[in-house]
């Protein structure tokens, strides 16, 4: 029985799942990466992030790409998983944005392809660049964002942020909320496939927000039953209103050398990007 | 309503995110006012929030939406700074962790859907809830909240052409109603109904989850 709400909701979770198993693959794996110290590494990557997004030229765009892809290879990341991972759907989606932008309704410029007469519409050379700025633009920012789960593990990305600064009742929170999260993906799993195999016509729309309400509520019920219980379970462990982080990274002189060539490297590439240099 | 990276210019990233650093530790002292024995709570309500952005509901133009949940926290919770935490820490985890909107753009996505979403729902909710009943009001809760904040969304990508060309190519003339049609008609009604339902069915479920204040801490197996 055919149904959207149990079909997607099913392959949304396990698309998720998998997509951390992925991740979770990689970070231990040997590479430049992985053997960088956390802070480090987000930091660098962060500042890669913010300039690609300062960038405003295809070439600049192209080169910061190149050491996305160039960081990947030297982290033994497969390349074709990686590739398919940054260049598919968001980078497609901003693309299929971009279209009516190549046209001169929307960037007035030189013709590239004249499309009609009268009216007069074509696509033109600046709405073209302007496009695949974007396009290129968004693929780049994803290709550096997805490196960070790709070579850290998510303990110590909390672990790394509390050290940076952020309080500590946040990283708890986080670090309760994204161990909850696979378990009650199961949940949620296990919950969508009963209620399938119940089904024995095909639900309306309105019936499956119904449906969706109630599944949500029961899910709620129970994540309230589980924070109680979790609170007991903490407290007898010895839980005294704070969690201390044990953080073992140490900053060595290969880390403040990365962070000294994004720093470099990224200042270049903004500058020459505005044409200063 | 999740932003990318490459959208926003880099001005209005750095706006959002200073908007939000008052937001955010304003949120982080109200929660410290909670019982720490609310702590762990918070952490499996959190969990929540991503959860209830998995189901995907089917919606009247044949493709499937998802609702946020910030109104349906800041009810279940009676507390808006709950959703605004809840929701932030589940954005920075799917920036981060599954690429589900942009790590430049956590700032906007915070206020949007973290900000406007559960504050508006919460209060339309309140001052609805002795007019309409708690079910109907928390309907109407959530479908203001979603499109609202799809409009503050609409009006941060519209506004780029005018400040910071290169981004997003739309003004406000196109983005604000593109963005606003598809809440109102597809995941606001969606978001409504189901807001609705799980109101209705926790309330009468579990009704001593909500008697009073002091159960709401500790009465869970009461």
């Amino acid at each position: 029985m055919d149904n959207k709400l149990f079909d997607k909701t099913i392959e949304h979770v396990i698309k998720y799942l998998n997509e951390s198993i992925f991740f979770e693959k990689y970070t231990k794996s040997e590479g430049l990466l992985q053997s960088l110290e956390s802070r480090v590494k987000i930091i660098s990557l962060v500042i890669f992030i913010v300039g690609s997004v300062l960038s405003k030229h295809i070439l600049t765009l192209l080169i910061f790409n190149a050491i996305a892809l160039l960081l990947a290879y030297l982290s033994n990341i497969p390349m074709y998983q990686y590739l398919k991972r940054v260049y598919v759907f968001i980078p497609i989606f901003a693309g299929l944005i971009a279209i009516p932008v190549m046209f001169n309704i929307m960037t007035p410029g030189k013709d590239l392809i004249v499309l009609l007469n009268n009216p007069h519409i074509s696509i033109t050379y600046e709405g073209v660049k302007y496009a695949i700025t974007f396009t290129l633009r968004v693929a780049t920012c994803v290709s550096f964002a997805v490196l960070i789960p790709i070579t850290t593990q998510w303990n110590k990305v909390t672990s790394a942020m509390h050290k940076l600064g952020i309080p500590e009742v946040v990283i708890t929170i986080t670090n309760l909320a994204y161990r909850y999260i696979f378990l009650l993906l199961n949940f949620i799993l296990d919950m969508m496939y009963s209620r399938k195999s119940r089904a024995i016509k095909k639900l309306g729309m309105v019936e499956s927000w119904k449906e969706a309400g109630k599944a949500i509520g029961a899910l709620f019920i129970k994540t309230y039953q589980m924070g109680e219980e979790t609170y007991y379970a903490m407290l007898s462990r010895g839980y005294t209103g704070e969690i201390k982080h044990i953080y073992m990274e140490k900053i060595t002189s290969k880390d403040i050398l990365f962070l000294a060539f994004s720093i470099i490297i990224t200042a270049i590439l903004v500058l020459f990007d505005r044409g200063v240099v | 309503m999740h932003i990318p990276d490459g959208y926003l210019g880099p001005i209005t990233c750095a706006f959002f995110y200073l908007i939000m650093i008052p937001i955010w530790y304003k949120g982080i002292k109200e929660l410290k006012k909670l019982d720490p024995r609310k702590l762990p709570l918070l952490g499996v309500l959190t969990a929540f929030a991503f959860l209830v952005m998995m189901f995907n509901l089917p919606v009247p133009d044949g493709t499937t939406a998802h609702m946020v949940g910030g109104t349906l926290i800041a009810i279940l919770m009676d507390n808006p700074w709950v959703a605004t935490i809840a929701i932030s820490i589940v954005l920075v985890i799917q920036a981060i962790f599954f690429g589900d909107g942009g790590i430049t753009c956590i700032g906007a996505n915070c206020f949007n859907m973290g900000v406007v979403l559960p504050f508006v729902g919460y209060y339309v909710y309140k001052f609805l809830r002795n007019k309409v009943g708690e079910v109907i009001a928390s309907g109407i809760g959530a479908y203001v909240g979603i499109v609202t904040a799809a409009i503050c969304a609409g009006f941060e990508f519209g506004l780029q052409p005018f400040i910071e060309p290169g981004y997003c190519p739309y003004p406000f003339t196109v983005s604000v109603p593109a963005m606003a049609i598809a809440h109102l008609l597809t995941a606001g009604p969606a978001a409504a109904v189901v807001t609705a339902i799980v109101v209705w069915y926790v309330r009468k479920v579990r009704p001593d989850l909500f008697t009073s204040k002091e159960q709401q801490v500790s009465g869970v197996n009461a």
